[in-house]
């Protein structure tokens, strides 16, 4: 962590803030195109006795005509015993997932960028200031 | 992209609610032994009583739904319907009676039914028995009948339904086509 983001607590909170709310809307969207992505994350929510992970989908259709879905992921034995795990303990952990794909994103789009930067030969470098125009 | 989200929205890796049934049925329909032993463990320690007295046990195992008709251990004469469903218990719905209504000669107890601790073999033998194509349970009732308890079991499958019979201790009794 750099000097500049421990000098600013309030820094590290926008941060925060941001990473949650770019993880929430993320989620949201992938959950409506790829609902079956909770299935990635069964292994949390199934034990052995119920293994078969299925994303269940209701649909219902309003007396206005709109169309409105529920997700329910659920763990489904050999039997067919099933067990309703729910959708938003799921949602939450593809929430945290995607909050980390975010951050590992971030993370190498910044180290790629100053490698970059390092690499690049100091002739082609700008002149940022007047002690390196002197120079 | 605007349109491809649209077309895509809730379609991929998600199974239909009819087809997921579908999908339960083809397994046999979900009889498992711990859709009796969950919800009685709960009613053991609501009523602090180790073996209640029921007057009638049904189980739809598709839902995951036991319905349970009690007799309160504390007012023999007043019985009430609790309902599980997913594993997990209601709260007790008191049932009227009436005066001629002969209790006793209705109720039992699940230490008397050995056999609903092998449902799995129950709902097995049942399909086996009425020797439908892709046979389901869609259902066990337990009862008195002809003064000992016992259960029945509706099979159902796409092109015919059944109804098997079984003693408490899970010998088939009958197996009839309807």
């Amino acid at each position: 962590v750099s000097r500049k983001w421990t000098r600013r607590p309030g820094l590290i909170a926008v941060a925060l803030v941001v990473l949650v709310f770019s993880a929430l809307i993320l989620t949201t969207i992938t959950s409506v195109i790829w609902p079956g992505e909770a299935k990635v994350f069964a292994p949390l929510f199934c034990d052995d006795a119920q293994p078969d992970a299925f994303v269940v989908r209701d649909t219902y259709t309003s007396g206005t005509g709109e169309t409105a879905m529920n997700f329910t992921l659920y763990c489904v034995g050999p039997r067919g015993d099933h067990r309703d795990a729910g959708w938003f303990g799921p949602f939450l952990v593809m929430t945290v997932a995607n909050a980390v794909v975010i951050v590992l994103l971030v993370v190498a789009l910044v180290a790629w960028s100053r490698f970059r930067r390092k690499r690049r030969p100091p002739s082609s470098r700008r002149i940022t200031s007047t002690s390196d125009a002197i120079t | 992209v605007l349109a491809l989200t649209v077309l895509l929205s809730g379609c991929v890796g998600v199974t239909d609610r009819d087809d997921f049934a579908a999908e339960v049925q083809r397994r046999g329909g979900g009889v498992t032994s711990d859709l009796v032993s969950g919800p009685m463990d709960q009613l053991r320690d609501r009523l602090g009583e180790d073996d209640p007295e029921l007057l009638a046990l049904s189980i739809t195992p598709s839902s995951r739904y036991v319905a349970l008709q009690v007799r309160d251990p504390d007012e023999r004469d007043n019985v009430d319907d609790y309902v599980s469903r997913n594993g997990h218990l209601g709260d007790p719905e008191p049932v009227r009676v009436s005066a001629t209504d002969d209790l006793d000669s209705r109720t039992f107890r699940v230490s008397q039914l050995p056999a609903l601790d092998r449902l799995e073999d129950v709902a097995d033998d049942s399909i086996a028995a009425l020797g439908f194509d892709d046979a389901y349970v869609t259902s066990i009732d337990v009862s008195i009948t002809a003064g000992a308890p016992g259960l029945r079991v509706s099979v159902g499958s796409p092109r015919a339904t059944g109804t098997a019979t079984f003693d408490a201790d899970g010998q088939l009794l009958s197996a009839v086509r309807a």
